[in-house]
């Protein structure tokens, strides 16, 4: 559960290799710190929830983050991993194993 | 006229078997103000002019069928991205057709005097109309006829000057193809339906028309400070600079992780390939500059670099990258964009062509057609070449082009076996870009919508969600939602502006709709619950309109793969629509309507809605 992006025998060796270091992309594919379409990398231990990760981004995009898709009830902006969308209710915790792309990008549906 | 904003008449021409450089039978009639405020204008009082010009007997391409340009009394105002609508019955669906169009032609027909251009009758042989206020001369167009939409296009602004806007149909058009869009000013197409085909169906290559006149307004002073009020909305909209920046395809990325983008026939809802037709690979790649329509204050289209074209093109729009990127499997922006300008020269609607190509693909990998049968093509998903070369046998109905070309349900009928449960459609139109599996919603908009497979009646899964409250993968509050989105577009399509611009750009209600008529228009008293009512109004109307032609429940209702087959990925994997789920949604629909369980506006529904006279008795 958590984790679409993951096949089931990669999440197994990952798992075994629980808190080894790692490294994850995020990039931001809306306007977060005045600029679209940037991105960073970020090292990680394996098994650290997302809010975690998120957390050692620099502050003032970290609250933009929390203010634009933790905070609302129903958040205009979305966090995919791996091309799939992460549930809301799975936002927040959801474990990150190593080698992810994170993107965060604007609800933005409309031709 | 008192109004403003209306240029006050419609021109009505016949063209009557009649020969380049003949006197054609044309008048000119007031506008009935009795029902302007019924009906405003743009797809409501064109709808009114079909419904009385043409009737169950009318074919699609017969002489007689209509074909109505229509603006609002929005169009040509300083207001967000005026657009005319080509308003006939659809080729493609034998039902209500209403296409819009930016660019500069809107403006130009009320500048010339007209609201409203309707056309009836043949022309003897290849010809264009040229409109210049009071004049109207039918013309040769033997020098332009075959050409493609760029050609002609170029040849007329050459004979006529640029201040002449055009509208032309593509050899598409020419050869009956039923979803050949018309084209002006080079990049904006009316594309869905089949426009293209009712042009060519009455000889008639282009139209040029140019106007002298002026548009006025009630209050000018208000409506500069409107604009100054859609400014700021714009600063404060959390999308708007997105949407100006990369313009529709930014959906791209979106729309494939919440598994929502049609890939290889609608067999999936996420593209692997995502990242190699998006829109930062359109910045990157082929990007030149931004481009906008008339009076837009939020241009949101790309111009891009075209391969093999002598000018650049404008796109590849959302639309287009899903149909004819992801749903045919290629992951090329470049080759994207080179179907984009063939399909646009040739004059072809791109989410249509995308739907049957694809759908040939299928057929072709499942063994149900072979080479022998495609002109020896191997019409492989992904394979671009293929798709350069079908695009273009469909065009010119040439050998297993002239099999798809009459669209995707009749190419099924003809294949036959069982490529009937994965031909795409609803009620004959093509589905565009958002595969319902992924937001349930967006089938009972697909269902519901009155000129087919539709997503610009009402789109759920653009919307904010914390406006509704409703059931992505059930039928909870999706009736109520869809009704309210399709009422929203109906006062903006009778403006015309652009309703894309005004919801993700400047993100208004309609209190503002109805403040944009109290400055144009002069009604004092205009509010947003008498353009609800307009609003139902004007769908019932054309609900009416395919109810006549012999549609009703049985027609609302989505392609078997799509109602009962699971999606295999993305966050709708595994959900099935399911007929219960559907029928609930569309019961509920029904009921807000006010129309029968059949799907037949009920006389009490005619009635508070003020369209018993207008429409007359509806079969039972």
């Amino acid at each position: 559960m958590g984790l679409p992006n993951l096949v089931e025998g990669k999440i197994i060796r990952a798992q075994t290799m629980e808190n080894s270091k790692t490294q994850v992309q995020i990039r931001f594919l809306a306007f977060f710190g005045g600029r679209d379409n940037w991105g960073v990398d970020l090292d990680i231990t394996t098994g650290e929830t997302l809010i975690k990760v998120f957390g050692r981004i620099e502050q003032s995009i970290y609250e933009e983050i929390e203010e634009k898709l933790f905070r609302p009830q129903h958040p205009r902006y979305a966090i995919a991993i791996n091309g799939k969308i992460v549930p809301q209710d799975q936002m927040k915790e959801i474990r990150l194993w190593g080698g992810e792309k994170i993107t965060l990008m604007a609800r933005l549906v409309g031709g | 006229m008192v109004l403003k904003g209306y240029a006050g008449r419609i021109l009505f021409i016949n063209l009557d078997n009649k020969k380049a450089g003949e006197a054609l039978q044309y008048k000119t009639e007031p506008l009935d103000e009795k029902i302007l405020r019924k009906l405003i204008g743009g797809r409501g009082y064109g709808a009114y002019l079909l419904y009385n010009l043409s009737g169950p007997t009318t074919k699609p391409l017969d002489p007689q069928n209509p074909f109505i340009l229509s603006t609002g009394p929005l169009t040509g105002t300083p207001l967000a991205g005026s657009k005319f609508a080509v308003i006939t019955k659809s080729p493609l669906t034998g039902l209500f057709l209403d296409s819009y169009s930016g660019g500069e032609l809107a403006g130009e027909i009320k500048y010339a005097g007209y609201d409203h251009i309707v056309i009836q009758g043949r022309c003897a042989q290849p010809s264009y109309l040229f409109i210049e206020d009071e004049k109207v001369e039918l013309r040769d167009a033997s020098h332009i006829w075959g050409k493609t939409t760029f050609d002609a296009e170029e040849i007329l602004i050459k004979e006529h000057g640029g201040e002449a806007k055009i509208l032309v149909t593509g050899p598409a058009g020419e050869k009956l193809v039923p979803f050949a869009c018309v084209c002006t000013d080079y990049y904006h197409q009316s594309g869905r339906g089949g426009a293209g085909a009712v042009m060519g169906s009455k000889n008639l290559k282009a139209i040029a028309v140019k106007g002298s006149k002026d548009v006025t307004v009630s209050d000018s002073e208000g409506l500069k400070k409107f604009r100054q009020y859609l400014q700021e909305k714009f600063k404060k909209s959390q999308f708007g600079d997105l949407r100006v920046k990369y313009g529709t395809p930014y959906t791209t990325t979106t729309a494939s992780a919440i598994g929502v983008l049609p890939t290889r026939n609608f067999q999936q809802g996420s593209f692997e390939g995502i990242e190699k037709i998006n829109c930062f690979t359109i910045k990157e790649k082929i990007w030149i500059s931004d481009h906008g329509c008339l009076g837009c204050q939020a241009p949101c289209m790309n111009f891009v670099k075209a391969k093999k074209g002598k000018i650049k093109l404008v796109g590849p729009e959302y639309e287009t990258i899903a149909l004819l990127g992801s749903n045919v499997g290629v992951d090329d922006i470049e080759r994207i964009a080179e179907f984009n300008e063939l399909c646009d020269a040739y004059g072809v609607d791109t989410i249509s062509c995308g739907g049957v190509i694809a759908f040939a693909m299928e057929c072709y990998e499942k063994g149900i057609i072979d080479q022998k049968m495609t002109d020896g093509l191997d019409l492989r998903f992904g394979n671009a070449d293929a798709v350069v070369e079908m695009i273009i046998k469909i065009a010119k109905r040439d050998g297993f082009g002239n099999v798809l070309a009459d669209g995707v349900k009749k190419a099924a009928e003809r294949i036959g076996k069982e490529s009937p449960h994965f031909a795409i459609h609803v009620k004959g139109m093509e589905l565009p870009g958002y595969e319902p599996r992924g937001a349930f919603a967006m089938g009972l908009a697909y269902a519901t919508a009155t000129r087919g497979g539709c997503h610009r009646r009402a789109k759920p899964v653009e919307i904010p969600q914390d406006r509704f409250k409703y059931d992505n993968f059930g039928f909870e509050g999706n009736a109520q939602m869809v009704k309210k989105l399709q009422d929203f577009r109906e006062p903006v399509h009778c403006g015309i502006l652009c309703d894309a611009l005004l919801r993700f750009c400047f993100e208004l209600e309609m209190k503002d709709i109805a403040e944009m008529y109290r400055l144009v228009v002069g009604w004092e008293d205009i509010s947003a619950p008498e353009l609800t009512q307009l609003a139902e109004r004007i769908y019932t109307l054309t609900r009416c309109y395919n109810v006549r032609e012999g549609m009703d429940r049985k027609d609302d209702t989505l392609p078997p793969r799509i109602l009962h087959d699971p999606l295999p990925d993305g966050p709708g994997q595994g959900k099935i629509i399911g007929d219960e789920t559907f029928n609930k949604m569309l019961d509920e629909y029904y009921f807000l309507r006010g129309w029968d369980s059949n799907g037949i506006p009920t006389p009490e529904t005619l009635d508070r809605l003020g369209l018993t006279d207008i429409v007359g008795a509806l079969p039972k």
